[in-house]
């Protein structure tokens, strides 16, 4: 770099570098479809997120900080986790750490891929899949494949668990490989001065990036469907800081989320309105202050089910975000969307299960109407269609229930649905979710249908069903269509327009 | 002895290489300027073959068509149910917090898309036959919609594609061309589905190109294609994309090498295929740093970088020309740039500066903006040479004569060898 260069912004062409080499590095986990993270060792200072859901943005780099407290990860190894309290936000969310050996400290490495996910019949934890605390799975860059079998024989296991692992660690340790070839190429500095220099820049970057949100206080309060416990929150934006303090959040003996996986949602929920490519590091994420009182239901430390608390709160909880933000600007107003997906799981007597899940419409806002078929605050785990059929179960129906959105100026988002046949008695669980219920239109639009799962029996007759959970038998050649919830419409539909 | 003639067919770009006994013609130009089926008839002339021989295409046509949305909606025919599916796909993560989900356009509309009454299940058992002459009523609709090109997809056809066949014999006698996904190997549902509308998308403008073509070729000529799995005799958009990286990969299977193409910069390595980061017509912008990014948005030629004087986006190429590294001719593109063009790079180069610069810092001369982003196209390039790890190293390609000297500044301990070969004359080498 030029020496004139530094009269101007030196710094921010070697913090550019930086991230372009984040991204090369890590170009084959991303491209597949993985979360991903790189954290310092000596420091603990995150380098890099590329998050697939907004629980990834607190957990993943967590997860990975975990592994090396407990396993002191070294170039070659490998490290898997998935249990909530090591830095996961769900069972069917396995994360894999690695450490890159640089001559200035090690680098750590996590790559974190979704299985399908899973509902437990007593609304505990344990049974939404196998827990794996931080578990060394590879030495020397070879896999323990004895560990590994014995994982995927679990009942509760992805069958193809095993697979995934293998395939998360080749790009894993190839990601590491390539950070350990450019930390030793002539003129590249990977050292502990070029990375506090790339968190300084970071966090000027996002100071740049927030102070285009107005600044003030506002306090909004929401209930969880279902049980409805309070959530309260206090948002204040100032020039550098936003703060979250969640005070008169109350506890709940029925759903809840850890503290990660609210900061996580937090930040996202903040980050999304930006609508930036905002670097995101330690330094940045400092930027965000967040109190919730000690096991209420958004710093949960109890055994309660995950997968609800994906499906029940953390949507609200970007959604009192979003409107809050509304209240201090309302541009920034939107509809309203269920944000996750409605999820309904089939199971068979030999213990197999499938998952339908089926993703809701987005919500509008006065510049655009909502997207089909997408929940933000989701992982977005999409099996093959093809690969998830077998002589039990095949789909019948796939795609977008057309006319769901809410109809308005800008039509809300139409969700997805799904069906299905199966050729044998099984049981069906459900949890709709915030699906049950409507999303709210804004400024005059309509508001979106819920979601609902409608049963025809192998005799045709149809049964409806639209609670936020519950549970039937299954017959033989019994079809199961499992609509997701439209999205909230923005602004009356003038009388001679037809959506 | 045959004559053999090889030809590029890019986005932009046309290149022919022929030989017949001692005679030899090459040329390279810019596609408005003139067209491919002119070039051919040019080279034909010249060429003075004393019988027939071989015409060996690699072209991008078919992914470039799809790229910049140029080509023709085909009808996409899926098992029934499940219309909507292929259509609206899944969103895909990019790392960045968004209440928008990026999905991928697709190459057709709904109005086009029919469900068919058949259903195979995955362990091939046939659930509801198909009824070909059902099919029957679509064609007066297809007609009506003026589509030529039709896509199959049913589920499960990858394994068991006899409905496909079936459907694919009924339209062909009706004059369609069909595009089937069961020949679409190795890829999950939903990209299968993809990859078979956007073969039919790009059908109709590969084959209006190959019609020009074949009006100039003498009787008794051969055309062949590169695909990649090898040359084909095959012409259809489906099996020919692809071919432009199969005849260099097969050009430089030994080795690593940087071809810097006038349209593509790509790495091959232990036959290994991939882009590099930065590609020739890749947009230069702001982003959140104080210094400019490259934008990951692929320009191409149309309208082109700055230096041909028709577009105001800043590109790669633009910053190599205020540079002068650009000098040289580079045959069918140094006679596009307008020399005028530079004082207007220089201004946009200066109005990103000015966009960028820190308070309380000057703002940077464009000059030294062009100098420092000439230095972070070099790296980003060291990188991925880094990456490799390779210690010797090959470039090829129009541009690899200008891109040499700032690897070889970049990384004086690496062995660089500057290989003459275009994407055409790699072509010729394959043919059957």
């Amino acid at each position: 770099m030029s020496r004139r260069a530094q009269k101007w912004n030196f710094s921010s062409a070697r913090s550019t570098f930086i991230q372009s080499a984040f991204d090369h590095v890590l170009r084959d986990l991303t491209d597949a479809g993985y979360a991903c993270a790189i954290v310092q060792a000596a420091d603990s200072s995150v380098l890099h997120v590329h998050p697939t859901a907004p629980p990834d943005l607190a957990t993943l780099p967590q997860a990975a900080l975990t592994c090396q407290q407990f396993l002191r990860l070294k170039s070659g190894d490998l490290a898997l986790v998935n249990d909530p309290s090591s830095g996961s936000f769900s069972l069917s969310t396995f994360t894999c750490v690695t450490a890159a050996s640089l001559p200035d400290g090690d680098l750590l490495i996590a790559a974190r891929f979704e299985t399908s996910r899973r509902l437990s019949a007593d609304g505990k934890v344990d049974n939404e899949g196998v827990r794996v605390p931080p578990m060394p799975i590879a030495s020397k860059r070879v896999l323990n494949r004895d560990i590994l079998t014995a994982m995927s024989m679990h009942p509760m296991a992805a069958p193809d668990l095993a697979q995934r692992v293998e395939a998360a660690a080749a790009m894993l340790f190839e990601a590491a490989r390539r950070f350990e070839a450019l930390a030793k190429a002539p003129g590249t500095t990977f050292d502990a001065l070029t990375f506090k220099n790339y968190l300084e820049d970071s966090s000027a970057a996002f100071e740049t990036a927030l102070a285009r949100l107005p600044l003030g206080t506002a306090i909004v309060t929401g209930r969880v469907l279902g049980s409805n416990e309070q959530i309260k929150l206090t948002l204040e934006l100032s020039e550098k800081h936003v703060q979250f303090d969640f005070k008169g959040t109350e506890v709940s003996s029925k759903v809840g989320i850890n503290d990660l996986t609210t900061l996580g949602t937090c930040i996202w929920s903040v980050l999304a309105l930006l609508e930036e490519d905002v670097p995101l590091t330690s330094a940045v994420l400092g930027h965000f202050q967040i109190s919730a009182p000690t096991n209420s239901l958004l710093a949960s430390k109890s055994q309660l089910s995950l997968e609800r608390g994906l499906t029940l709160v953390v949507p609200l909880l970007g959604e009192l975000i979003h409107t809050a933000l509304a209240k201090i600007n309302p541009k920034l107003k939107r509809a309203g969307t269920a944000g996750a997906d409605a999820l309904a799981q089939i199971e068979f007597a030999n213990g197999r299960t499938v998952m339908l899940s089926a993703a809701p419409g987005a919500a509008a806002d006065a510049a655009d109407a909502g997207q089909d078929a997408y929940g933000a605050w989701n992982p977005q785990f999409h099996p093959s269609l093809e690969k998830s059929e077998t002589p039990q179960l095949v789909f019948t129906a796939y795609g977008v229930h057309k006319g769901s959105g809410g109809k308005g100026s800008k039509k809300g988002g139409d969700a997805e649905f799904i069906a299905c046949k199966v050729s044998e008695p099984a049981k069906l669980r459900w949890l709709l979710g915030r699906s049950s219920a409507k999303a709210e239109g804004a400024s005059g639009g309509k508001s979106g249908t819920p979601a609902e799962i409608e049963i025809v029996r192998a005799g045709g007759k149809s049964e409806k069903h639209g609670a936020l959970e519950g549970f039937v038998e299954l017959a033989s050649g019994d079809e199961i269509r499992l609509h997701g919830a439209g999205g909230g419409s923005w602004g009356a539909l003038s009388e001679d327009k037809d959506d | 002895m045959a004559s053999t003639i090889g030809i590029w067919m890019g986005d932009s770009f046309a290149e022919i290489s022929a030989k017949a006994g001692k005679n030899q013609v090459s040329s390279r130009w810019f596609h408005p300027k003139k067209s491919l089926a002119e070039g051919l008839k040019e080279t034909l002339l010249k060429l003075e073959a004393s019988e027939p021989g071989t015409v060996v295409i690699a072209t991008s046509r078919a992914e470039m068509s799809v790229a910049r949305k140029q080509g023709t909606e085909p009808a996409l025919l899926v098992t029934t149910g499940f219309e909507t599916w292929a259509r609206f796909g899944h969103a895909t993560p990019t790392g960045i917090p968004a209440l928008r989900a990026q999905r991928e356009w697709f190459p057709t509309s709904p109005e086009k898309i029919f469900g068919i009454d058949e259903r195979v299940r995955a362990d091939g058992t046939i659930e509801k036959a198909l009824d070909v002459t059902e099919l029957e009523a679509l064609v007066s609709k297809l007609e009506l919609l003026k589509v030529k090109e039709i896509a199959i997809a049913f589920l499960h056809s990858e394994k068991f594609p006899k409905h496909e066949q079936a459907a694919a014999d009924f339209f062909r006698a009706k004059g369609f061309n069909v595009v089937l996904s069961s020949t679409m190997r190795g890829f999950d549902d939903l990209t299968r589905v993809r990859r078979t509308v956007e073969s039919a998308f790009a059908e109709t403008v590969l084959q209006e190109d190959l019609s020009k073509l074949k009006a100039v070729l003498p009787e008794g000529w051969k055309l062949e294609f590169w695909s990649p799995d090898g040359v084909t005799t095959s012409t259809s958009a489906a099996v020919v994309r692809g071919g432009v990286e199969a005849a260099l990969a097969k050009a430089f299977a030994k080795g690593t090498t940087y071809f810097f193409g006038l349209e593509e910069f790509l790495t091959f390595t232990d036959g290994q295929t991939s882009l590099l980061p930065v590609q020739p017509t890749t947009q230069i912008t702001a982003s959140q740093w104080t210094f400019p990014s490259w934008s990951g948005v692929d320009r191409g030629y149309e309208p082109g970088p700055m230096l041909f004087g028709k577009s105001h986006q800043l590109t790669v190429l633009d910053v190599l020309f205020v540079r002068d590294r650009l000098n040289g001719d580079i045959e069918g593109f140094s006679d596009r740039i307008q020399a005028k063009s530079s004082a207007r790079i220089l201004e946009a180069l200066f109005t990103l500066g000015k966009n960028l610069a820190e308070p309380g810092r000057r703002a940077a001369d464009a000059k030294e903006i062009a100098e420092d982003l000439e230095s972070a196209f070099t790296e980003r390039l060291a990188m991925d040479l880094a990456i490799r790890g390779v210690s010797a190293i090959r470039l090829a390609g129009p541009l690899a004569q200008v891109i040499a000297p700032l690897l070889q500044k970049r990384r004086p301990d690496l062995k660089f060898t500057v290989q003459d070969l275009t994407i055409a004359e790699a072509a010729a080498q394959g043919a059957l």
